[in-house]
């Protein structure tokens, strides 16, 4: 099938190893430079997240003990794993197998999939006959996009499965049987990691269908459909838990305005440009059936990003990239009247290319993580008795786990536990109370010893240093502080009800 | 201009005309704002202290000392760049006065142009450019002010003129002319984009023209697609490689003045309907309105669906309060005069085609008569009046009497406790700290905005020394303004013995704190 756009005549099949060969090393370095720099910044390896910690912990405990946790003895004070720790057995697996330290494993198997990925993605485009120069500028839109870069710098469930459906693909798409038979077991094991890939495999297979009109296409998406059926009650759950969009907060998928793995304003200025551009365009009515299909797969993915799951955006990153780079082609082929409009123009366009990736890379050596908090748990760390948990805000959870090795009260993992709902309440109260007899309660309750608060958290939290639980914090017949630097404090409870 | 001067090399009739208008608003301002010492808006005098220190170092202040009690500026530095170049030859008072009083008006010319471009009717283009100098709102916020905004407006309508006039000439027939205002488009785009943030109000405004175009089926041209793509393309290199860590610290309210969520819901009004019309005036307001809804359904002529593209992003925008209600209105009041421009070429159209008809005649003039008075009772009145509200907010003699008493007795870096409207005149007045001033883009701290209320509603000397001690402050300047700010009476604490009176001008009183706050250290 040829994308026609913009062919010129040639074949687009043409291998350009050369720009290939230049591009996989460009990709290398830009995917390894974020975790170098951090590391030059800190001193030492912190990982971009504190989901990544989480995978450290499991990763380790299965290395340890040779099987799957079912129980997290840290996590909200203890409590039994929902998931299937699929990704961590993974990791533990690289690890054990290569001899390889588990934290290099976490820092590097992202950016070792990233290259295999874009490998694959680049003979993918081979396989379609496209144009020789979309599909230069669609990789080199896609690298420099912070969604990619995200998707492989950090540690995440995503990258693995995406790797999957991409190796999936180009088997499917091979003359020889046996790989199409291959490319149907490797689609069996991407369930294991969640039904967000799922849903995209069930929805890239239609495509190929809708496309090719081949009935294992057909069938590999009726597969992923009955597979599907099995992950109803998870999706209803994630609908009910997930926390809806804040549409006036403005930064909610920019990476420009700090949303984390979030879109780049140019290029979605691109993919607007690029939709206009190819629904205009007269073309052949198949293609635009395609068209018409990819646009509401987008429109599905993005309803699955703000109703179910974030994840979702590494997905349509591709989709907005595709369109993105009709636009940028357009952009660069358009018949300006005035010739410094078209220089200018395409001036910006590259400064944007070159910078966006370069302040993403930048931004991403300050992400948390940061090293006074690490410094903070690891002091809490030598404390005398691990048992007692760590009273936080939500996202320092994880890493109270993993530095202090003491329990937490509640992290971003707990919300699938049956007393979640309650808990949180409860937590919410004990943020913004004076009542020490409430705090009494909550700390027996929850077995809790120790509190640990960073400045950053302080601000978002409350509204002045006095307000609520920070007001407690303050007074020495309850609490004492034992730990002090310039953005992290740690305070020992050492109030008790009745003395 | 080719086509506004005759065959004698003389102004055209209709042109003299805009030009006395124009100077006949000038004049009004002028005599406004020079007949009063100083400014109404603590913004200004954040200008004058801009200004003045090009004028010194011959650059802006990046970080001050004493706002906020030391904070950074992220600064376009245009408008006090052409302020600080005529205070070579003017004091500084003077500039701050004549410039913007003189530039403001300045759309009148441009309103007339477009009005011209769009409907060839002279006569309706004359009577809008004139209601376009009487914006009750915009003369409020610029008479006794030194606002950015005097410039922005007509570069904004500048822009807009250029977009007409590109999308009624032939890419071929006229290439000369069309590169011509490619060119000034060119030209005002880049000088918007270092004066203020505001251009990308502009960029927005063009996209929901593409989308707007996009629903009536109305094709756009060559050239105005250029224009967009240059322009989206400049906004987001410009402002994501010159603001990338103001983004990346304070979100997408940078665009809008970077005002933080927890201050606008403070500060920013509701839109209402009824305070609109007495800002914008209520004629404007209701046949602007009309005009509005004649003109959205069926097919029209491209402009009409720039008009409308105007004027729904400034509601949008106003009815989820992005930007501040007098902001909104000032571009609003200056869009609405255009929109209704189209009101009035329909009615001097037909009173021209009755023109020979006796009793038209006579209608004629009853209409045009009844027009002009709706237009002074709607607009001349109403502009008086936030004139006069306006006045009030200039320092008396006593404030400034305290200001200049704190420069010469109170130590340098002193804090004063002061209302936020305060807070930049004691910085140009009397060169000490504030706690908080009304010049918010970036402020993260939620807390200063509570803290300082509780200073001035407070009763407790032990819930306001704590705070005193908290932002280092010795000082608290108390006025009406401050009693009518956080609509409380005078806060009793400074009568204890642990604050002294230091000077008092009538109702403006300067207390200083004797008392130390003592804290255990843990």
């Amino acid at each position: 099938m040829k994308l026609d756009f913009f062919n010129d005549g040639h074949l687009s099949n043409e291998k350009d190893t050369k720009f290939f060969l230049f591009f996989l090393f460009f990709i290398l370095i830009i995917l390894i430079l974020p975790s170098l720099l951090r590391f030059a910044k800190n001193d030492q390896f912190i990982l971009f997240s504190s989901d990544s910690y989480y995978h450290l912990r499991i990763g380790e405990y299965i290395i340890q003990k040779g099987v799957l946790p079912e129980f997290d003895w840290l996590s909200f004070g203890g409590s039994v794993l929902e998931s299937n720790s699929v990704f961590e057995f993974v990791l533990a697996s690289f690890s054990s197998i290569f001899n390889i330290p588990l934290l290099y494993v976490v820092i590097y198997l992202p950016v070792f999939f990233g290259l295999i990925s874009f490998v694959l993605l680049y003979f993918l485009f081979l396989r379609f006959d496209i144009e020789k120069n979309f599909r230069r500028i669609f990789l080199i839109l896609l690298a420099t996009s912070p969604v990619f870069l995200y998707l492989f710098c950090v540690s995440n469930y995503c990258y693995i499965p995406i790797f999957l459906v991409l190796a999936s693909l180009n088997l499917y798409f091979s003359k020889r049987r046996f790989f199409r038979v291959f490319a149907f077991l490797l689609l069996l094991i991407i369930p294991f990691f969640g039904y967000l890939f799922v849903i995209f495999g069930l929805l890239l297979f239609l495509l190929i269908y809708l496309k090719t009109s081949k009935r294992d296409a057909l069938f590999f998406s009726i597969f992923l459909g009955v597979i599907l059926i099995f992950f109803i009650k998870e999706i209803l759950f994630s609908f009910s838990f997930k926390n809806h969009f804040d549409f006036m907060s403005y930064d909610f998928f920019l990476a420009d305005l700090g949303y984390l793995s979030g879109f780049s304003l140019f290029s979605l200025v691109l993919f607007v440009i690029g939709i206009i551009v190819v629904f205009n365009n007269n073309s052949i009515s198949s293609k635009k059936a395609f068209d018409f299909f990819l646009i509401f797969i987008f429109l599905v993915l993005t309803l699955i990003f703000v109703f179910l799951n974030e994840n979702a955006i590494f997905f349509l990153n591709f989709i907005v990239i595709y369109y993105g780079t009709y636009g940028f082609l357009y952009v660069l082929k358009f018949d300006y009247g005035v010739f410094f409009f078209r220089h200018i123009t395409i001036f910006l366009i590259l400064s944007c290319v070159i910078f966006m990736p370069i302040f993403y890379i930048n931004s991403m050596t300050s992400f948390y993580p940061t090293k006074e908090a690490i410094s903070a748990l690891s002091f809490l760390h030598q404390t005398e008795n691990n048992d007692f948990a760590v009273f936080s805000v939500q996202k320092h959870g994880i890493l109270i786990n993993y530095f202090s090795n003491h329990p937490n009260v509640i992290d971003d993992f707990s919300y699938y536990l049956d007393d979640y709902l309650q808990r949180k309440q409860e937590i919410d109260t004990m943020y913004y109370t004076r009542n020490i007899t409430f705090v009494d309660a909550f700390f027996k309750k929850y077995n809790v010893k120790y509190v640990f608060l960073d400045q950053e958290s302080i601000k978002e939290m409350w509204l002045h240093d006095n307000q609520g639980f920070l007001f407690l914090l303050k007074d020495n017949t309850y609490f004492e502080k034992i730990y002090d630097s310039e953005n992290v404090l740690i305070y020992k409870y050492i109030h008790e009800s009745g003395k | 201009m080719v086509g506004y001067i005759n065959n004698k090399g003389i102004l055209k009739r209709e042109l003299f005309v805009v030009f006395l208008i124009f100077l006949s608003i000038c004049i009004v301002r002028l005599f406004l704002a020079l007949s009063v010492e100083g400014f109404s808006s603590d913004n200004s005098y954040y200008v004058l202290r801009q200004v003045e220190h090009i004028s010194t170092f011959g650059t802006p202040i990046i970080h001050d000392d004493l706002s906020y009690m030391g904070r950074t500026y992220f600064v376009l530095p245009v408008f006090y760049y052409v302020l600080a170049f005529f205070d070579l030859f003017l004091p500084i008072d003077l500039v701050c006065k004549i410039i913007p009083n003189i530039v403001a008006p300045i759309g009148i010319f441009i309103v007339y142009f477009i009005g011209v471009e769009i409907t060839k009717n002279k006569d309706a283009a004359l009577f809008t450019s004139f209601m376009s100098g009487i914006v009750p709102v915009f003369l409020s916020e610029t008479v006794y002010s030194v606002s950015v905004y005097s410039f922005v407006i007509p570069l904004f309508l500048l822009l807009i003129f250029c977009l007409i006039k590109l999308s009624k000439l032939d890419d071929l027939r006229d290439a000369k002319e069309v590169r011509f205002y490619k060119i000034l488009y060119f030209v005002f785009f880049i000088l918007l984009s270092f004066l203020h943030q505001s251009v990308i109000l502009f960029v927005l405004f063009l996209w929901v023209y593409f989308l707007v175009s996009f629903v009536e089926g109305s094709k756009v041209t060559n050239s105005e697609i250029e224009l967009t793509l240059f322009s989206s393309f400049f906004v987001i290199w410009f402002f994501l490689i010159t603001m990338k860590p103001l983004f990346l610290e304070y979100g997408a309210s940078v665009i809008f003045g970077g005002v933080p969520h927890f201050i606008r819901y403070y500060f920013f009004t509701n839109f209402t309907l009824l305070e609109s019309m007495y800002k914008l005036g209520i004629i404007p307001v209701l046949y602007g309105l009309y005009s509005l809804f004649r003109f959205t359904f069926g097919k029209q002529e491209k402009y009409v669906y720039m008009l409308v593209s105007l004027i729904y992003l400034m509601l949008v925008l106003l009815w989820f309060r992005v930007i501040s209600f007098n902001l909104g209105l000032i571009f609003l009041g200056n869009f609405l005069m255009i929109v209704i421009l189209l009101h009035y070429d329909f009615l001097f159209e037909f009173f021209n085609f009755k023109k020979n008809n006796k009793s038209f005649a006579f209608l004629k003039v009853v209409f045009v008569s009844y027009y002009i008075l709706s237009f002074i009772i709607s607009s001349v009145f109403p502009s008086l009046t936030y004139l006069g509200l306006e006045k009030e907010k200039i320092p008396t003699t006593d404030e400034i009497y305290i200001f200049q008493y704190m420069k010469q007795n109170i130590p340098n870096g002193s804090v004063v406790v002061a209302i936020p409207d305060y807070g930049q005149k004691i910085a140009y007045f009397s060169n000490k700290k504030t706690i908080m001033d009304s010049y918010y883009f970036g402020v993260k701290e939620s807390s200063r905005l509570i803290d300082l209320e509780k200073m001035y509603t407070t009763s407790s000397l032990s819930t306001a020394t704590p705070l005193f001690d908290k932002y280092g402050a010795d000082y608290i300047l108390i006025s009406s303004k401050t009693k009518l700010a956080y609509n409380s009476t005078f806060p009793s604490y400074v009568d204890s013995k642990c604050f002294d009176l230091i000077t008092q001008k009538n109702d403006v009183f300067l207390f200083k704190l004797k008392c130390k706050v003592v804290t255990f250290e843990t």
